[in-house]
C-alpha cells in the first residue's frame, strides 16, 4: 500500500461547491428560507479560509518571532473584545478584564506546551499559531459562557444574594453559589467532549490530520495535546473571569448593583 | 433666621442624641427614573422602643428600611445608626447588629435549621448552646418547633416570615427592622407575634422599627408611631397620642382608614 497524500486544487474546490449548490437548491425547493444564508455561508467560507490559508502560508515562510507574537497578541485582543460583547453584560471595563484573562491563560498554556512538551527551539509559526489560536479561542468561549452564566445566576437569585448580604455576608460569600454554577456551566462543553471523544465523533483537528496523511497514533496524541490544553484553558479562564467579574456586580458598600441585576428586556 | 441662629441650629442637629438608635436627617432617595421615593425625611428612632412606621403603599417605607441597613444608598441627607454614621460602619458588622427582615420571605433553599445556623456560619463558627439559642429564637418568633427540619420550600408564607424573623433574632441584633412581618399571618398569630416583640423591647432593650399598614397592635401594645406619606414624614410620637391627635390632615385620614 503506497503512502499517498491527495493534494486539493481549485478544480477540487469547484467540485466541492457542487455540494453547496445541492444544499441551496434543496432548501429553495422546500422553501426553508435557508438558501440565501447557505449561499452566503459558502461564499464566506471560501473567502475566509483561503485568505487565512494564504496569510498563514506567508507567516510560515517568514519564520519570524515578531510576526508570531503579533499574531497571537491580535488574537487575544479580538478574543477579549468578542467575549465581552457576547456575554451580554454591561460592565465597565469588561473587555479589558476578559482580554487579560484570555491572554494570561493562553500564555501559560502555550509556553508549557511549546517549551516542555514540543520542546521547540525557535519561534516556529507552524506550531505556535494553530496551537495559540485553538487555546485562545477556547479560553474566549469559556470566559464568555462563564460571565454570561454568572450574570444570569445573580439575576435569577438576586433575592437570595441580597438575603446573604442582609445577614452580613460579604459580596464574595454572597456570590459563591453563582460563581460555582457559572464555572461549571463554562467547562461542561469541554468535559462532554473529553468524555465522548473518539467514540461519538472524531475531532476536527484529528480528522484534518488523518486526511492530511499523518499516522493515526500521531494524530491521536496531538489531539490529546490539544484536548488537555483546551481543558486547562477552559477551566482557568472561567475561574479567573468569574472571580474578576463577580465583584463588579456589587458596590464597595456591599450592595448588589440593581441596574446590573434588573431583568433583561 | 440670622447667621448665628442657623449655625446654632446646625450644631444642635449634629449633636448625637444618646437616646437615639437611628437618626435620619433630611434623607432623600430617588429611583432610576428620578422619582422621589423619600423626600427629605428627618426622623429619630429611640433606643429600646417599638416604633411602627405606617403609611399607604408607595410611601417609601421599605425604601427607608433598606437605607438604614445600607442595602441601598441615600441620594442625600445623613443617616446614623447606634451613634455612628452609616459610612463609618463596617458593613458586615452593621448588618449583624441591625437586622432586617424583608417582606418577601427570603429563606434560602435549605432546611429551617440550616437557615437559622446561616448567620453564624457567615461569621465563621457556631456558638456554644446552638440548640438552646435556636429553640429560644423559634419561640420568640412564634415558630412551631416541628418545622425545624423541613425544607424552606414547603413552608407557608407566614411560616417563612416567622422563620426569617427567627433567623434575625438568633443573632441577637440591637436593632430589628421588620417589613410587614404579619402580612402573611392569621390574626391570632399576628397578635402573639406583636406581643412577643413588644416584650423583647422591654426585656432585652431591643429596638424595633416595624413597617406595617396594620395598626391594630398599637391599641394593645402602644409604642411609638411614625407616619410616612408620599416620601414625607407626617409626624412621629407616642402611638396613642398620634392616633388621638393626628399631626396632619393626610395622616389623620390614613390613620382613620388603617386602624379601624
Amino acid at each position: 500500500m503506497a503512502e499517498r497524500v491527495i493534494t486539493l486544487g481549485w478544480v477540487e474546490v469547484a467540485l466541492l461547491l457542487v455540494m453547496m449548490v445541492a444544499v441551496v437548491a434543496l432548501s429553495g425547493w422546500l422553501r426553508l428560507g435557508l438558501g440565501r444564508s447557505f449561499a452566503l455561508g459558502a461564499a464566506r467560507s471560501v473567502v475566509q479560509l483561503t485568505t487565512v490559508g494564504f496569510v498563514i502560508g506567508w507567516v510560515f515562510r517568514q519564520q519570524s518571532g515578531f510576526i508570531v507574537l503579533g499574531g497571537l497578541t491580535m488574537m487575544c485582543l479580538v478574543a477579549g473584545y468578542t467575549a465581552a460583547r457576547r456575554s451580554g453584560e454591561r460592565i465597565a471595563g469588561l473587555t479589558g478584564v476578559l482580554t487579560g484573562v484570555v491572554a494570561l491563560v493562553s500564555i501559560v498554556a502555550v509556553t508549557y506546551l511549546a517549551l516542555a512538551v514540543l520542546r521547540l527551539r525557535e519561534w516556529d509559526p507552524r506550531y505556535l499559531i494553530p496551537l495559540g489560536g485553538m487555546l485562545i479561542g477556547n479560553a474566549m468561549n469559556s470566559a464568555t459562557l462563564a460571565v454570561e452564566r454568572l450574570g444570569a445566576e445573580l439575576r435569577g437569585h438576586a433575592v437570595d444574594v441580597e438575603t446573604l448580604l442582609m445577614l452580613g455576608a460579604s459580596p464574595r460569600r454572597a456570590a459563591e453559589d453563582a460563581r460555582k454554577t457559572a464555572i461549571r456551566a463554562a467547562v461542561s462543553p469541554t468535559l462532554n467532549t473529553m468524555m465522548t471523544v473518539g467514540i461519538v465523533t472524531l475531532p476536527g483537528m484529528m480528522t484534518g490530520q488523518l486526511l492530511g496523511g499523518s499516522a493515526p497514533i500521531q494524530a491521536a496524541m496531538y489531539q490529546l495535546l490539544i484536548l488537555f490544553g483546551i481543558a486547562f484553558c477552559a477551566l482557568t479562564a472561567a475561574v479567573m473571569a468569574v472571580y474578576a467579574v463577580a465583584p463588579r456586580f456589587f458596590t464597595p458598600a456591599w450592595q448588589l448593583k440593581r441596574e446590573l441585576v434588573a431583568p433583561k428586556k | 433666621m440670622n447667621e448665628l441662629e442657623r449655625a446654632m441650629e446646625r450644631e444642635n442637629m449634629e449633636r448625637e442624641n444618646p437616646d437615639a438608635a437611628i437618626e435620619l436627617r433630611g434623607v432623600f432617595r430617588q429611583d432610576a427614573r428620578g422619582r422621589r421615593l423619600l423626600d427629605g425625611v428627618t426622623l429619630t428612632i429611640l433606643r429600646g422602643a417599638f416604633t411602627t412606621l405606617a403609611g399607604p403603599s408607595g410611601a417609601g417605607k421599605t425604601t427607608l428600611l433598606r437605607l438604614i441597613n445600607r442595602l441601598d444608598e441615600a441620594d442625600g441627607g445623613s443617616i446614623s445608626v447606634l451613634g455612628r454614621a452609616l459610612d463609618q460602619w463596617d458593613v458586615g458588622a452593621l448588618r449583624q447588629r441591625v437586622a432586617l427582615v424583608a417582606q418577601e420571605p427570603s429563606l434560602l433553599g435549605m432546611t429551617v435549621r440550616e437557615n437559622l445556623i446561616l448567620p453564624f456560619r457567615l461569621r465563621g463558627g457556631l456558638p456554644p448552646q446552638m440548640q438552646e439559642r435556636m429553640e429560644a429564637a423559634m419561640e420568640e418568633a412564634e415558630l412551631e418547633p416541628e418545622i425545624l427540619n423541613q425544607h424552606s420550600a414547603v413552608l407557608s408564607v407566614g411560616q417563612k416570615q416567622r422563620a426569617a424573623l427567627a433567623r434575625a433574632l438568633i443573632g441577637e441584633p440591637e436593632v430589628l427592622l421588620l417589613d410587614e412581618p404579619t402580612a402573611g399571618q392569621d390574626p391570632r398569630t399576628a397578635e402573639r407575634m406583636m406581643k412577643r416583640l413588644h416584650r423583647l423591647t422591654l426585656e432585652k432593650g431591643l429596638t424595633v422599627l416595624m413597617v406595617s399598614h396594620r395598626l391594630e397592635h398599637l391599641r394593645q401594645n402602644g409604642g411609638r408611631l411614625a407616619v410616612l406619606i408620599g416620601g414625607r414624614l407626617h409626624g412621629e410620637g407616642d402611638a396613642a397620642e398620634m392616633l388621638a391627635r393626628p399631626p396632619s390632615l393626610e395622616a389623620g385620614e390614613f390613620l382613620e382608614s388603617g386602624s379601624g
